[in-house]
This record gives structure tokens, sequence and C-alpha cells, in this order.
């Protein structure tokens, strides 16, 4: 008997190998480039995410779905929708740190390669058809951010908030890796699809084993994703890590992780929705309430701002939750609004993290929102504008991407019956207006602390990032007509 | 076109003036003044051209649409709104000047102000011409923002900043409210097209509370009872604001919108009736309270909270004539109270003083003023000759439809509005002269005229609002009955009903001694229970349960892995308890064969419950590694002796990395972990209750494992039985050399690649670290929350 290889398909991976092998140049590269040529690397990296996003583009037209490496990886549209608005934010994120870098510091060496890392493992993660690929793909993503969350190797915060997310991640890995092998002694697969065929008309949906082992994976998934109640690092990692990375953490590991949730749930295990969408509205109406009360009397921006993505990753979860595939309607408008949302979050996240970083000062981070942000519009009126347009996106104030995203996540929720998700929503939303809120007002109502200074020039990639965030969020807001479309036209979860 | 162009003007507005910012204050005010006055005009041309719609895709894949129609109810609000902006714009560009010089800030402060007039106004003119329920919310948000901006434009006062943020929250809540009732009707009817949602609408439980949902909205935005108390604290504003948002625009679009929905309100007695005491109970409070007030514009928003309860109480009736009557009275109501708030705007203005009781006697020096607001005033009193009383005549005639217990309310209502209006501009121009004035100039009267003059001939010419208020109506009644309010020398109810509010009013002036001291403690119980209470009260609580929450969240390690096991174990619980137990879990027996087994699990199981108790790191890592060896044996009795080999091997391993990053710790550090204070027994017996509850689950969940059949035939059984072909003597050897031949390469190499790196890393480890190590220290002084968690210890 002979065990065949499986074909190998590299073209289908090509944004992935592109990726990778960007990284591997840039950490020899690294060896040879004298420290103050470094930022160069930065801009290799930059060059590297646009090549990879023009390979996206080419597999988009060409022949998609396509499954490569025996069905462990899955090419097809959602997956390269969301690896185009990964590479963007890591290509936005690239652009925050190179400056950011060397304001604070904290010298590059294998910073960027670690990103571009990290970023193949978010693109692996967005194509993973299989639960083994899925783990691995995980591993590369999470092996990158711990050290990337430590990358301030003088700050204490920093060092702490690395070892509390490799800590609580690897624990987290724990369940995830019982999980799986849980589900695999109950249907003896570990593929997407296969798991689909095997669950489709069997007594399998009963078992305890696969249950079981559903409920644990969803918890390595709420994990990653920040899901109350297991979002318990996510303030001190997001704080205590370089801005310039938690910024691309919050919005490349998310978009990716729900993508393979999303993957995960309405590919392999549409059988079993009754369970899965019950326990993920349990978490989604924990998470919103939580993520969002939490947020209110956080006086330090990055601790707000990582409790307000815990609140979006909530109303992502509520499209999520509607995903159900036995109706079609509601299925293409749920899962299209989870690629919307996914993709308005990116910009408008971004944006708000892009503000933080341009305000951090060598000596001082500036993140105090008494004392810090008090009075910005009068210092820097640009700035504090972007911010404005940020928070109130974020809020979901009509006219900008984030209304835009929650108004077609709840009624998504409605048509699917879950008005309950749409009611703590909305009133969710209204309560985390007040945090956002209060950050506009302090910016144009405070008295300036610092009004004596001059304030900061904001370099060049920097503005490129606040000015690319600001079109896009208000641009979605007002004529979303083309990205809404391009998430209906993402709508193709392989599954033969 | 008819439809495009006063939208455009209206919305284009804002960047218009603040292009003309750019020259400075003075043309950004004369472009707010004329792109008002092009919008208004605008809107007049499209009404004589017949109105028009218009619909375009917005984002077609999702049946999303931009849908606008210039009709009836559209043409009076917009009118409202461009007609008395210019004049307040025109009042603006005279006062703001002088308002920014009295607090010291620089003239350019003023541009951001008609920026943000025109910004509502456009709002303003979009919300009216929606079809479109999500349009309308749009804009209503855009409003909400405005208005913000406006209320706390003085910002350097706290007053005006709490003031601007309480409106904000309360209108706030009604988007909210709002944003649920439209998605309700979305998924009932398919679409947020209002026109097609009136179509398909059938009473019915669902229906009722979506239309429930956005009236309450819309009656937040009105302040009406209990939702009015955000109103009387917007007077922070400067006066133009007040004379705008809470005249014509802002307050307005609440009724506006209920107008907008009524067929949808119409399907629902109950809603009807809910509107109804509602509009009583804002008209009747807010009227009292207006008579207690000492502040002026305090009175006139008070005023406004009755007036607007008024126009709910007429829409509630639920009759053509109600309609149309609610249409004409925010027309006449808007012109008189804009007139008025720009009255006491310039009265404070020329004397300095807001309060009726430092004022009085002004006709003196302001005789034209006096006359002019007198006029206005007159026609909020609703006396003849002016439009007010019309607009009295059609309320008298929808309540008295409805019967006389309502025509009595209306009557009570009317008196005490007369009352108060007569407190208010007798208190400013007759009596003993109080306050010093200088002589006004030209622009913060002349506005005040213009409004008087429209009052008046309102008065005389009724046939153009009544016009306005029947195109109006009809969005709402197709079938409308023509009221045609005139002059009737006659002994009809209304008449007589008119006759008797002013007898009424005349009472109520003259025994104000008696009354005042009730209404006084009335408005007193207001504020200490009041929903203004309730309000401050709710923010308190949020506040509170958010560091509740905070505080739950504890910073040590313990409870963050307790707070991912508990949740963990109640989810795969769930999992397990919604599977059927028949079957799933199977006891074998137990032989004398299985002993070394059981003794080998008991250790293991004795190792564990050891680890928990001591204190000092070595003793925990010996007992930690006790479980590992002993789960090492029990592999080795079940027939795994490799198994049981690399259990050894990797046990062996990390028990000798533990002992060496023990040996490398500072003895200090070790020292305080193993003597510091032992945790709180509540935390330690929450400990003990997570560790039992985490490992009942895992222990059900091997269980459940062990009693079930593998699935399929494994990948291990292929490999066995292809061992022998590939010349080898056991499968692992196949497997490694084999099978997974090119994997195991990858990883030698890997393995080795790491080695030499590591001896490189170990060979030049002497680096300058100093300077790193000063600043980490100086960082963890600096934070807070490490500090913080060493206490909490």
């Amino acid at each position: 008997m002979e065990i065949a290889p499986p074909p190998f398909d590299l073209g289908a991976i090509a944004p992935f190998l592109i990726v990778a092998v960007g990284a591997m140049i840039a950490l020899l590269a690294d060896l040879f480039i004298p420290p103050a040529r470094r930022p160069a690397l930065g801009y290799f990296a930059l060059g590297t995410t646009l090549v990879a996003i023009g390979a996206c583009v080419w597999l988009w037209g060409g022949a998609v779905p396509r499954l490569a490496f025996a069905n462990m990886i899955a090419v097809d549209r959602f997956g390269l929708f969301v690896t185009i608005v990964t590479l963007i934010g890591a290509a936005l994120s690239i652009l925050l740190s190179v400056d950011f870098l060397q304001e604070q510091r904290l010298g590059y060496g294998e910073y960027f390669p670690l990103m571009l890392f990290t970023v193949s493992g978010m693109i692996l993660l967005a194509f993973a058809n299989d639960l083994i690929t899925f783990f691995i793909a995980l591993e590369i993503l999470s092996l990158g951010l711990y050290i990337l969350a430590g990358s301030a190797r003088g700050r204490a915060v920093s060092q702490e908030s690395a070892i509390k997310y490799f800590l609580l991640g690897s624990f987290s890995f724990g369940f995830l890796v019982y999980g799986t092998s849980l589900i695999y002694g109950a249907t003896g697969t570990t593929n997407f699809t296969a798991l689909r065929v095997a669950l489709e008309g069997s007594g399998l949906t009963d078992n305890p084993l696969l249950l079981a082992g559903l409920a644990l994976v969803l918890v390595g998934f709420a994990f990653k994703l920040a899901l109350a109640p297991f979002h318990m690092w996510t303030p001190d990692v997001y704080s205590g890590a370089p801005t310039a990375v938690t910024a691309f953490m919050s919005v490349g590991t998310k978009v990716a992780t729900f993508a393979a949730l999303l993957r995960l749930v309405t590919g392999a295990l549409p059988a079993l929705y009754a369970d899965w969408s019950n326990a993920l509205f349990a978490l989604a109406i924990v998470t919103m309430i939580l993520g969002n009360l939490a947020a209110i009397t956080q006086r330090n921006i990055k601790r707000m701002l990582a409790y307000s993505s815990i609140g979006q990753a909530g109303y992502v979860l509520v499209a999520v939750v509607a995903s159900d595939t036995t109706q079609p309607g509601v299925n293409d408008a749920a899962q299209s609004s989870v690629l919307f949302y996914l993709l308005a979050y990116t910009f408008m996240n971004l944006g708000a993290f892009a503000v933080v970083v341009a305000l951090a000062r060598p000596d001082d981070e500036r993140l105090d929102l008494d004392r810090d942000y008090a009075g910005l519009a009068r210092r820097q009126p640009l700035l504090a504008a972007a911010m404005a347009v940020f928070m109130l996106s974020l809020g979901g104030i009509p006219l900008t991407a984030g209304f835009m995203g929650k108004l077609l996540v709840f009624r998504a929720a409605i048509e699917a019956g879950y008005w309950p998700l749409a009611v703590v929503g909305v009133l969710t939303s209204a309560v985390a207006l007040a945090f956002y809120l209060r950050v506009v007002v302090r910016m144009y109502a405070g008295e300036s602390r610092h009004a004596e200074e001059r304030p900061a020039r904001v370099p060049v990639p920097l503005a490129v990032v606040l000015a690319v965030c600001l079109v896009a969020t208000i641009q979605f807001g007002i004529l979303p007509a083309i990205p809404l479309d391009a998430a209906r036209g993402a709508l193709t979860i392989t599954a033969p | 076109m008819t439809v495009l162009l006063p939208l455009l003007l209206a919305l284009g507005a804002a960047p218009v003036v603040l292009v003309a910012g750019v020259l400075g204050a003075r043309p950004a005010a004369w472009a707010s003044i004329v792109m008002a006055a092009l919008a208004c005009g605008a809107t007049l041309w499209g009404r004589w051209a017949g109105g028009g719609a218009l619909d375009v895709a917005w984002a077609p894949s999702w049946g999303l649409r931009l849908t606008f129609a210039l009709d009836g109810l559209a043409v009076l609000y917009a009118l409202l709104a461009t007609g008395i902006g210019v004049a307040v714009l025109l009042y603006s560009a005279r006062y703001l000047p002088l308002h920014l010089e009295h607090q010291g800030r620089p003239a350019r402060d003023a541009i951001r102000f008609y920026a943000l007039i025109v910004l509502f106004m456009g709002a303003m003119v979009g919300l009216v011409m929606a079809q479109d329920l999500l349009l309308i919310f749009v804009f209503w948000d855009l409003t909400a923002i405005a208005s913000y901006y406006l209320i706390g434009y003085d910002r350097h006062k706290a007053e005006s900043r709490a003031a601007a943020l309480m409106a904000l929250l309360v209108t706030g809540i009604s988007a909210v409210l709002l944003l649920i009732g439209l998605l309700l009707l979305q998924a009932l009817y398919g679409t947020f097209a209002l026109p097609a949602i009136v179509e398909r609408a059938t009473p019915g439980p669902a229906q009722t509370l979506a239309a429930g949902l956005i009236a309450a909205g819309a009656l937040v935005k009105s302040a009406q009872v209990p939702a009015h108390f955000w109103l009387p604290r917007a007077m922070a504003a400067p006066t133009p604001v007040s004379a705008y948002l809470h005249s014509a625009a802002m307050v307005a679009a609440g009724v506006f919108l209920l107008g907008r929905i009524y067929p949808l309100l119409r399907l629902s007695p109950f809603l009807l009736d809910l509107l109804l005491v509602v509009g009583l109970l804002s008209m009747i409070f807010g009227s009292v309270l207006a008579l207690t007030r000492d502040v002026l514009k305090q009175i006139l928003a008070y005023s406004t909270i009755a007036q607007y309860g008024y126009v709910v109480v007429m829409l509630s009736l639920g009759t053509s004539a109600g309609v149309v009557g609610a249409a004409f009275y925010v027309i006449a109501h808007a012109l008189a109270k804009s007139a008025l708030f720009l009255t006491a705007g310039t009265v404070t203005e020329v004397t300095g003083e807001d309060r009726l009781s430092r004022l009085g006697g002004q006709w003196r020096g302001l005789p034209v003023l006096a006359a002019a607001s007198g006029v206005a005033a007159a026609g909020l009193g609703a006396l003849p000759l002016t439009i007010g009383f019309f607009k009295d005549e059609l309320f008298f005639k929808a309540a008295l439809e409805r019967g006389w217990p309502f025509a009595a309310l209306a009557t009570l209502g009317a008196a005490l509005t007369l009352a108060y209006v007569w407190h208010f501009w007798s208190g400013i121009f007759l009596g003993p002269l109080r306050g010093e004035a200088g002589r006004p100039p030209l622009p913060l009267v002349a506005p005040i005229v213009a409004l008087g003059l429209l009052v008046a001939v309102g008065g005389v010419a009724v046939a153009p609002a009544a016009d306005l208020a029947e195109a109006a109506g009809r969005v709402a009644f197709a079938d409308l009955q023509p009221v045609e309010p005139a002059y009737h020398l006659d002994a009809r109810p209304e008449n007589l009903l008119a006759l008797a509010t002013y007898a009424l009013a005349a009472t109520i002036i003259a025994a104000r001694p008696r009354w005042f001291r009730l209404a006084a403690a009335t408005a007193r119980l207001g504020e200490r229970v009041g929903p203004e209470r309730w309000y401050a009260a709710g923010l308190v609580r949020l506040n509170r349960s958010s560091r509740a929450l905070l505080a739950l969240e504890v910073r040590d390690l313990r409870s963050r892995i307790a707070t991912v096991l508990v949740p963990t174990a109640v989810l795969v619980a769930i999992g397990l308890w919604a599977t059927p137990t028949e079957g799933a879990f199977r006891v074998g027996r137990i032989t004398v064969t299985d002993l070394p087994t059981v003794l080998g699990l008991l250790l293991a199981a004795v190792g564990a419950l050891v680890a928990t108790v001591p204190r000092r790191p070595l003793t925990l890592i010996l007992a930690l590694s006790s479980v590992g060896y002993s789960l090492a044996a029990v592999f080795a009795f079940l027939g795994a002796p490799d198994v049981a080999l690399v259990a050894v091997l990797i046990e062996t391993i990390l028990t000798l990395l533990f002992l060496g990053v023990l040996a490398l710790f500072p003895a200090e550090l070790l020292k305080d972990q193993a003597v510091g204070p032992a945790p709180r027994p509540s935390l330690r017996w929450r400990n003990v209750g997570v560790g039992l509850g985490a490992g009942a689950f895992a222990f059900a969940v091997g269980w459940a494992t062990l009693s079930q059949p593998a699935a399929q035939e494994s990948v291990a059984v292929q490999h066995i039985r292809l061992t022998p072909a590939a010349h080898a003597k056991d499968v692992v050897t196949a497997i490694l050399a084999d099978f997974r031949g090119l994997d195991t390469m990858g990883e030698i190499t890997v393995i080795a690649i790491a080695l030499l790196g590591i001896a490189a890393l170990l060979g030049r480890r002497e680096r300058p670290m100093a300077s790193d190590e000063r600043r980490a220290t100086s960082d963890e002084r600096a934070s807070g929350e490490e500090k913080r968690r060493r206490e909490g210890r």
C-alpha cells in the first residue's frame, strides 16, 4: 500500500509564503544593516505586506475556492477578505511603529520580522480548514505576540504584560488542544470539511465527547478573542505592551481569530448550531455588558481602549451567533456583517491607537485621560478632531463606519430572532457612549495641562496612518457600498 | 431638484461657513445668514413647485436607500428651521461678538458657533425630509451632536458643560429607543422605508411596541415629562442657541417625529392614550413651574415643555382636527417663542440682569422692544389679532371633539399659559423701573420686531399658516377635513372657552400670592424626588457598578485562573448535561491485576493534593514531580513502556529545569514567597471550590472519553500494519525514520540551530545591562498599578 503524499499547491498559500519569506529576509538583513538604517526594515516589511495584499487580490480574481495540502487549507474569498483586512491592519501598524520605536528608544531588533511572522500566523488562521492547521496558526501568531508585548525590554510593565500573556495564553491553549482531541475522539477527524460531513445526519451530535470538546475549543477561542469572562489578561497586556504592538494585536488577532471561529462553527459544525449558538449567546451578552461597563471608570486611555475592544468583540460575536446556516438569507447577512464590522473596527481602532502613539513622548507615554487629553483640541486641533471621529465611530454614531457595523450586526441579530442580543447591544452601546464621548469632552472642554509645551510634530508615516483610518472611517459610514458589496462577495466559506 | 436644492443648501451651509471663516468671523456670520436664507427660499420654492421626492441607492446589496421627500410635514418644519434660523443668525451676528467680548474670548470663536448652528439647521432639514427610518435616525443623532456642542458652547463654564452632557445623554437615550424601535419595525416589515412600513403595518403588540419605542424617543427629545429636566438645564447655552434649539428646532424634532410616524401611532389607541397622559402632565407641570421661575430663560424653558405638551395632547386626540391643530400650534409657538427668547437675550445684554426680580419698567428705555415682544407674548398667550388666537381656537376645537373634560383641561392649560406669559412680559417691561438699560444695537431688536410682525400678520391673514398646517396634516390623514381658522363673532364653544380662559388667567394672575407657595413647593418637590434625581442617581450607579466590576477583577493570577476554569467547567457541564447519559459512562471491573495501576493513580492523586499545601517552592516542585512520576508508572503498568519512558524523561528534565531556575532566583524573593501572609480564608475556600469544580468536570470528561470506543480505525493501526513493509522492527522507529522521516530531519535541524544560537548567546552574555535595569526600576516606581498590587497582597 502506498501512502500518497498530499499535492503541493504553493500558489494557494502565496500570501502566507510571501509574508513568511519576507520575515526571514528581514531577520537576516537585520544582521547586516547598520543600526541607523534599521527603519528601512520597517519599509521592507510594509512592502512585504503590500505584495501579499496584491497576491490576495490575484487569488480573489482566480479560481476560488481552492483546497490545498490535503484539505488542511481552504483558500476562499472569505479567507482572502479576512487576510486583506489583516494585512491592511499590519501595514498600518508597521507604519505606526517606524517612528514610535525610535522615539521610545525601543530599538528595532527583531520587531519587524516578529511582526511579519505573526502576520503569517494570522493569514494561516484565516485559511485554516483543519483544527491542527488552526492550532499551528494560532501558535505562530501567539508566540510572536508574546515577544512583541515584551519588546520594551527596559519597562517592567511591558515585561509583566508579556509574561501574563504567555502564561494565560499557554493555559488557554491547553483547553484548545484538549478540546481538539475530544472532537477527534468523537468523530475521528480534525478536518473541518470532514467534520461537517461526519456530523450531518449522524447520531453524533449528542455525543458527550463532542460537546465537551466543542465547549473547550470555544473556551480557547474566547480567550484569544478576549471575550468575557476570559478577558482578564486583556487590560494588563494591552496597557503594558508598547502602544504600537497593542494597536497591532487589538486588530490583527481579533480579525483573524473571528474568521477562524466563523469558519469552524459555520463551516464545520453547522449541525451543532443549537449548542454553539447558545454558548456564544451567553458569552456575547456577558462580553458586551462587562466590557462596556468596566471601561467607564478607566482613566488610562490604553486600558480604556482595551475594555472597549472587549465590548467591540461582543458586538461581532452577536453576528456570529446569528449565523444560522439553515436560513441562508439570515446567515448571509450575519456573516457579511461580521466581515464588515471587522473591517470597520480595524480602521477605527487603529486610528484611535495612532492618536495615542502620536501623543506619546519619550519620557512619558501621555496616557492619562484627565491630564493628557484635556484641552487637546486647543493644542492639536487636527489630532483631536481625528480622535473625536474615531471615538464617535467606536461609539456607533451615524455617518461613521462604526454605526454601519453596529446597525448591520443588530439587524442580523433581530432577523435571526435574537432580539435580546440586539437590545443588550443597543443599550450597552449607549452606555459605551459615556466613555467614548468623555474622551471627546475632555479634548474639547478640558483645561490643557501641557499648554506651554510645543505640540509634537506628527511624523509622516503616522500622518499617513491617521489619514487612511480617518478617510476609511468616514467613507464607510457615508458611502458603505464598496466594502459592503465586498463583504457580500466574500461569503463563500468553503465546505465542499 | 425641488428636494435636492433645499437639502443641499442646508447641508452644505456648514462647510461654506467654515470656508468663509478663513476670512474672519464677520464673513462667516454673513455666509451663515445667506445660506440659511437661501435654504429657506429653496424650501418655499420647492413648496410652490409642488414638492417632490428623491430616491437613490445607498448600499444596494443591503437594501439601504437614500430617500427624501418634500411633503407638507417636511415643508413646515424645514421652513421653521431655516426661517427662524435666519432671524436667529441675524441676531447672533451682533450678539455673539458682544457675548465673546464679555467673556474675554477671541472673536474667531464665533466661526465655530455659526458653523454649528447651520450644521444643526442642515441636520434638521435632512431629518424632516427623510423618508427612511434609518436616515431619520442618522439625522436625529446629528442634531444631538450639534446641539451638544451648541449647548456647551461656553466651554469654560462647568455648568454649561454639564448641561451639554446631560442634553446629550438624555437625547442619546432617545436615540437608543428610536434605534430599537426602527430595528423592530425593520424586522417586522422587512424595510426601513417609512411609506412601505405604513402601508404594511397592521395593529399588533409588536407594532405597538415598536411605535411606542419611537414615540418615547420623540417625547424625550421634545422634553416631555418625565424626561423634561434637561431642557431648563440647557438654558446655560448662549441665548441665540436657546432661541433656535428650544423653539424651532431641537425640541420640535420630537413632535415632528410623532407627526412622521403618526400613521403607525394611530393603529394603537392605547399608545395614543399614553401620549395624552404625557402631554397633559407636561402641559400642567410645565405651566405651573413656569409661573414660579424667576430667571427669564427658565420661564421660557418650562413654557416650552408646556407648549409641546399641548402639541402632544393634540396629536394624541387621534382626529384630523387634532393633527392639523398640532401643526399650526408648532408654527405659532415657534414664532412667538423665539421672539421671546431673543427678547430675554437683548434685555440681559443691555441691563446685565437675567432675573425678573431685578427687572421692571423697561418699556421706558426700550419701547420698540417692549411692543414687539408684547405682540409675541400676546401670540403665545393666544390673544386675538395674533396668530396665537387661532392656535388655541384649533386646540379648543380638537379638545371639544373628544369631550368636555378635555375642553376644561385645555382651558386650564391655556389660562396658565396666559398667566405666565403675563408674568414674564409684565415683569420685564411694566412696573417701577429696575435695572439700568443701555441702548440696544439695532440687530438685537430688528429680528424680534420681524418675528413680532409675523405673529401679528398671522393674526390677520391666517391662510398661509393654515395652509402649511393642513398640508402637514395630510401626511397623516389623506382624507383630511379642512379646518378653517377664522374670527367668528358669535357664541360658539371655542369663543366661550377663549373668554373663560381670559377670565381664569386674570384670576390666576390676581391670586398669585395665594397659590404661589403651593406651586413653589411643587417645584421643590420635583427637584428633590423628580426625574433629574433619577438621572443623577443613574449616573452614579453606573459609575459605581463599573468600579465594583473592576474591584471584582482581582489582580492576582489565581483569580484569573479561576475566571477561566469556572466558566469552562460550566460550559463543559452544560455540554455534558445536554447529552444522554445512557451508556456514556461505563464502569468496568477492577481485578487484582489492576492493583498496581490503582495504586499508581492513588499516588498521583495524593501527590496532587499535597502540592496544594506547601508554600516553599522546593517542596512544591517535588510534590508536582511526584505526580508526574506516578503517572509514568501507571503508563508502564498499562503496557505502554515507551510512553512511560518519555514521561519519565520529560518529568526529569522539567524538575531539573525548575530546580535550576530556583537556584538562580534571589533567596529573599523565595523567602518572601514562603513567609508572606496567608491568603484570606474566603479566597482559600474559593480556591478549593474552583479546584474541585474544575477537577470534577475534567474527571467527567475523562470518564466519558474512556467509556467510548474510538470512532474510526486510528492511523496508528495503519502504521503498525505498514511497519514490516518499512523494514523496521517496531512502529516507533518506522514512524521516526520512515513515515515521518522528513519531519524528523527538519526537527533535528531546528534543534541543532537552536543549540548553536544558545551557545552563541551564552558565549557573549557579558553585556552592559546597567542602564536598562535602572530604567526598569524607575518605571516600576511610576507604575501605580504595580504598587497597588503589592499593597493588596
